[in-house]
């Protein structure tokens, strides 16, 4: 087992270190995940993409996060949820925190123009 | 005009110590209005509760964020127009930003399960209508 601790928080105008501009915070603890896995960097291409394989994960993916750090190309992020096949674009510098897909529905990252480096990090059990 | 950044960070201690893996923010710049928060709303065993968007004008919605307060909850799920994700147990964050948002429909829907869950919800935009 290993402790997983993930925090978002939302700033106004200025560094995101401050605290004196913080408009939300939220942490959530969780202590199940098994593994973590961080994916760095990925580079996506334009379709048909790079797909990363969550197995390693386990049978439970928890979360993953994708940043897209191009700054000319969107990434389409394809993967399966509980609720089917999803899509999420990622402007070029934006990144998403997804709850839940599913293991076996990999995740697969489409660059709209050249190439995208790209950050991703699961955990799940 | 405003201008936000939202940040997101992971800690784990999967190889034995803890410590931050990974971090990431993102700015929206030039937003001519403030968030639209819903802080802190209940979701009750009635079933499902709507939060209607349709006050943000859906060109310029810019990211939509939700986190389940009570961890205990086996399940959540989270609806955003098509998409239909489901928080798992123990909690989690939702944030989907600006290229997702500009295509949902206006309301997105949260079932709870098996009793009251706390949920904040964050939707930032440019501009919104009149209601909020």
């Amino acid at each position: 087992m290993a402790t997983v601790i993930t925090k978002i928080e939302i700033f106004t105008t200025g560094t995101a270190s401050s605290t004196s501009n913080q408009l939300y915070s939220y942490t959530n603890t969780i202590t199940t995940p098994t593994a973590v896995l961080k994916y760095s960097p990925v580079v996506a291409v334009v379709a048909p993409g790079i797909t990363i394989d969550f197995a390693p994960l386990g049978t439970t993916l928890y979360s993953f996060e994708v940043t897209n750090k191009s700054t000319t190309a969107s990434v389409t992020c394809n993967f399966t949820s509980a609720a089917g096949a999803q899509s999420v674009v990622l402007a070029p510098g934006e990144f998403a925190v997804i709850p839940e897909a599913t293991i076996a529905g990999d995740l697969t990252l489409i660059s709209s123009v050249g190439t995208a480096e790209c950050d991703v990090v699961a955990w799940g059990a | 005009m405003s201008s936000y950044r939202v940040k997101f960070s992971i800690w784990s201690d999967h190889t034995g110590t803890m410590e931050e893996i990974h971090t990431t923010s993102c700015s929206f710049e030039n937003m001519t209005t403030e968030v639209v928060n819903f802080l802190g709303g209940t979701l009750t065993t009635a079933g499902a509760k709507t939060i209607n968007l349709a006050p943000l004008y859906t060109t310029y919605r810019r990211f939509f964020m939700a986190v389940i307060k009570d961890n205990t909850l086996p399940n959540v799920y989270i609806q955003v127009g098509a998409r239909r994700l489901r928080i798992p147990a123990g909690g989690a964050i939702f944030f989907m930003p600006n290229g997702n948002l500009q295509n949902i429909s206006a309301s997105s829907t949260v079932p709870r399960l098996t009793r009251d869950a706390v949920v904040d919800f964050n939707i930032h935009a440019d501009t919104f209508l009149v209601g909020n």
